[in-house]
């Protein structure tokens, strides 16, 4: 091999894994185009009057683990308590909370201490109090002083959950009023097959809450949290509908989640021994539910707004929250490499899993790689700076048209944007490439650094003043 | 943008064209001069049969109940349900077919028990599931029986079926009886939930008999049929139902036998706090508390 051609063969490289993502993104976006759009008019043609009154709509336990949310619990209380279901039980779970969460889950739930059969399956720590709702009697909090982290609090919960689904929501999430019902009718349509399912949410930040529900609802918010919009956007309305439609989801995110109990129970709980504990838990149901070799389970990504939840609104809490979501991607993928292209796990061994593996994992060095590649050649002379702002332009144009596919798919289907909103979308989507996109693989960066270092712990974010 | 803007701009224009719409049937429907088969025709004749089935059925605006019965009237002159019917059956557009079912359920329309039949069939999940949402609207012996057919196909789940079942009339309930006797044990057991909820007094044996099942969730759901009648009659089976070997069977007969006895029933089931399983016991102790 001639030593000159090596720019060019390492360029071709470069460029042919970009080509590879944006086709599978393409993929990845028509396929959401038509899914979502079924979806949509399913919902509208779903008879929901019938599932409210009727004694057969599947009653649902809420689990809602709580450290340190004084300022968000009880407006996310108040938004479950909104919900227009039938039946319904709410265990909220205080973790430790050093700040006043206790106090104002008291002061609107007027608490009283109860006896009840609490036998701990999980170990998950001890308890010092059950406590009782004597205004609403469906609401049942548990005080953990010990064992303190997320997935032991939900498996607190799960001790005295007693219905056949659970609804794991995060303790700074207000929900839609109708968010249970539309996920239910769903799952109701096969409770045996399907053993979990999620919906879209988006950032709280900036909206009017009162009482637990959205009064009034604002995108026009500083770049940083309109971006994580744009950001969930693509990724709710593009890729997991997509995955969703070849049961190949790897993802029920936290903050609304719905699980069949008995999966949860066979499975142990969440894991603590991970960052976080949405993205292992999906892949282990997957892989456990293969593994048992039942077939036609499915875990779905339904698009219906169900919530709002709060997102970091500042450069340090983004990167935080970023770098753990990058530590718990390294974390599933590696426990889980035994599924990638197994040809028993089926798509999400082929269309899922290798994604994770060579972008979310891996993606981050080829991305540092080309940026300092790039400029080093554009400055060395090594690379024609035409050839070099071409390459940006195509860059920046490919993200664009599959960034703005996903904002129509997202428009088309849900009631929320204005048009000067979408209009302030369309432009961040322009300028992604400039700063955000950087900012995000400087997370990913340190969160693979810190993956590699051993961190595994839930580091969690300075909330905003309300 | 574009989309956003036209969507809000259709959607107005969507709104004045029902605005007039409304003006329009009034006046037609007002005047003295036009045979009542000529306001017909200019009321909803050249309407779109499913737009037409939407104004009937007052989805979009509040008629006055004289113009509403007027439409009404002559919806079934202009064979619109016909029209629709023709709809679910031959529409390329899979969504046009499914709002045809949907109007056909809501209409209540008898004639077309045989096209949501056929759409129980189809080879699309959508369609399918759409027939059978239509047919619970139709509630009568005929859908009834489709339904409960379509149960032992375990295409769609129990909970889904039976929820469409559940508020039909008394009538059906020979039907369902006769359906406990089938073979399938999945069909027995949501049968059984069923009929708990129409209280069954009257087919107190038949109910009896299932406690016997071979099934234990079949066994089990007798046993809360039975505490739905409310019949002391029941109270012999289910004292032996609580020495089942399945705890989900003496669960449900403490909690029937303490819904059909009350107080009366604690002795009988309180030997049952020593149970094995928690569950059980929990039962039993929900029950005393209920009743002391």
């Amino acid at each position: 091999m001639r030593t000159d051609n090596i720019p060019y063969i390492i360029f071709a490289a470069f460029f042919s894994y970009f080509i590879i993502l944006n086709v599978y993104y393409v993929i990845l976006t028509i396929i959401a185009l038509f899914e979502s759009r079924k979806r949509r008019l399913e919902s509208a043609a779903e008879d929901y009057q019938r599932l409210l009154v009727s004694a057969f709509t599947l009653p649902v336990s809420f689990v809602i683990p709580a450290h340190n949310e004084e300022d968000w619990v009880v407006d996310t209380v108040k938004s479950v308590l909104n919900q227009e279901y039938p039946e319904f039980e709410v265990i909220v779970v205080n973790d430790c909370s050093a700040d006043k969460t206790f106090q104002v889950l008291d002061e609107f739930l007027k608490l009283e201490p109860v006896e009840k059969n609490y036998a701990d399956r999980f170990t998950c720590g001890e308890l010092s109090g059950i406590f009782a709702s004597r205004t609403h009697p469906q609401v049942t909090i548990l005080n953990k002083t010990n064992g303190c982290k997320k997935a032991a609090a939900v498996n607190a919960a799960l001790n005295l959950a007693k219905f056949k689904y659970i609804c794991l929501i995060d303790a700074d999430t207000v929900l839609e009023p109708d968010a249970l019902i539309k996920v239910m009718a769903q799952v109701q349509k096969d409770p045996d097959k399907i053993i979990g399912a999620g919906g879209y949410f988006g950032l709280v930040n900036g909206f009017t809450i009162r009482d637990g529900r959205v009064l009034k609802k604002n995108f026009l918010q500083q770049p940083l949290i309109a971006y994580q919009n744009v950001e969930y956007i693509r990724s709710l309305a593009v890729h997991r509908i997509a995955w969703s439609k070849y049961n190949a989801m790897p993802l029920v995110a936290g903050g609304f989640s719905v699980w069949r109990r008995d999966i949860l129970l066979d499975l142990g709980g969440y894991s603590s021994e991970f960052s976080s504990e949405d993205l292992e838990f999906t892949l282990r149901a997957h892989d456990y539910i293969i593994e048992k070799k039942k077939d036609g389970y499915r875990i779905l990504m339904l698009p219906y707004l169900v919530g709002w939840t709060e997102g970091p609104g500042n450069l340090k809490s983004f990167i935080i929250q970023r770098d753990r979501w990058q530590r718990v991607t390294n974390e599933a993928v590696w426990k889980y490499r035994h599924m990638i292209l197994r040809p028993s796990h089926k798509a999400i061994a082929f269309l899922t899993l290798p994604y994770f593996l060579f972008y979310e994992v891996l993606g981050v060095f080829v991305e540092m790689a080309a940026l300092a590649l790039a400029i080093g050649g554009a400055v060395s002379g090594l690379i024609d700076f035409r050839v070099f702002l071409a390459y940006l332009v195509f860059m920046i144009l490919c993200n664009a048209v599959i960034s703005l596919t996903a904002l129509f798919i997202f428009v088309r289907d849900q009631a929320v944007l204005k048009t000067r909103e979408i209009a302030y979308f369309i432009l961040l989507i322009f300028l992604e490439f400039f700063w955000y996109r950087w900012l995000m693989t400087m997370a990913k960066l340190s969160g693979t650094i810190n993956y590699l270092r051993g961190v595994r712990s839930f580091d969690k974010y300075q909330r905003q003043q309300r | 943008m574009i989309y956003s803007s036209s969507r809000g701009w259709l959607a107005g224009v969507r709104a004045r064209q029902l605005l007039i719409l409304k003006k329009r049937l009034e006046s037609v429907a007002a005047s003295k001069s036009l045979a009542p088969q000529d306001k017909c025709e200019l009321m909803i004749g050249k309407i779109d049969p499913l737009e037409a089935a939407e104004v009937v059925q007052n989805k979009k605006f509040v008629l006055s109940p004289q113009l509403h019965a007027q439409l009404r009237a002559c919806f079934i002159s202009q064979d619109k349900l016909g029209q629709i019917r023709q709809i679910a059956l031959k529409s390329r557009n899979k969504w046009r077919r499914i709002q045809a079912m949907i109007s056909l359920g809501a209409s209540g329309d008898l004639q077309a028990i045989q096209v949501l039949a056929r759409g129980l069939s189809d080879q699309d999940e959508d369609v399918v599931y759409f027939a059978m949402l239509a047919l619970g609207q139709i509630k009568n012996a005929q859908s009834a029986k489709l339904l409960l057919e379509f149960l032992g196909k375990r295409v769609y789940s129990g909970y889904k079926i039976v929820s469409l079942l559940e508020d039909f009339p008394d009538l059906i309930v020979p039907q369902v009886i006769a359906v406990t006797q089938s073979g399938d044990p999945f069909v027995r057991f949501w049968c059984l939930k069923l009929l708990a909820k129409f209280k069954p007094a009257a087919y107190l044996e038949m109910i009896t008999q299932l406690t016997q099942d071979s099934s234990a969730d079949v066994r089990s759901a007798a046993c809360e049929c039975l505490g739905e009648t409310g019949q002391p009659a029941a109270k012999e089976v289910l004292l032996v139902c609580i020495k089942d070997e399945a705890w989900f069977v003496r669960m449900r007969a403490v909690r029937a036998l303490a819904k059909i006895l009350k107080h009366e029933a604690l002795p009988l089931i309180t030997p049952l706090l020593k149970d094995p399983d928690l569950l059980v016991r929990e039962s039993v102790k929900n029950a005393l508390s209920l009743n002391h």
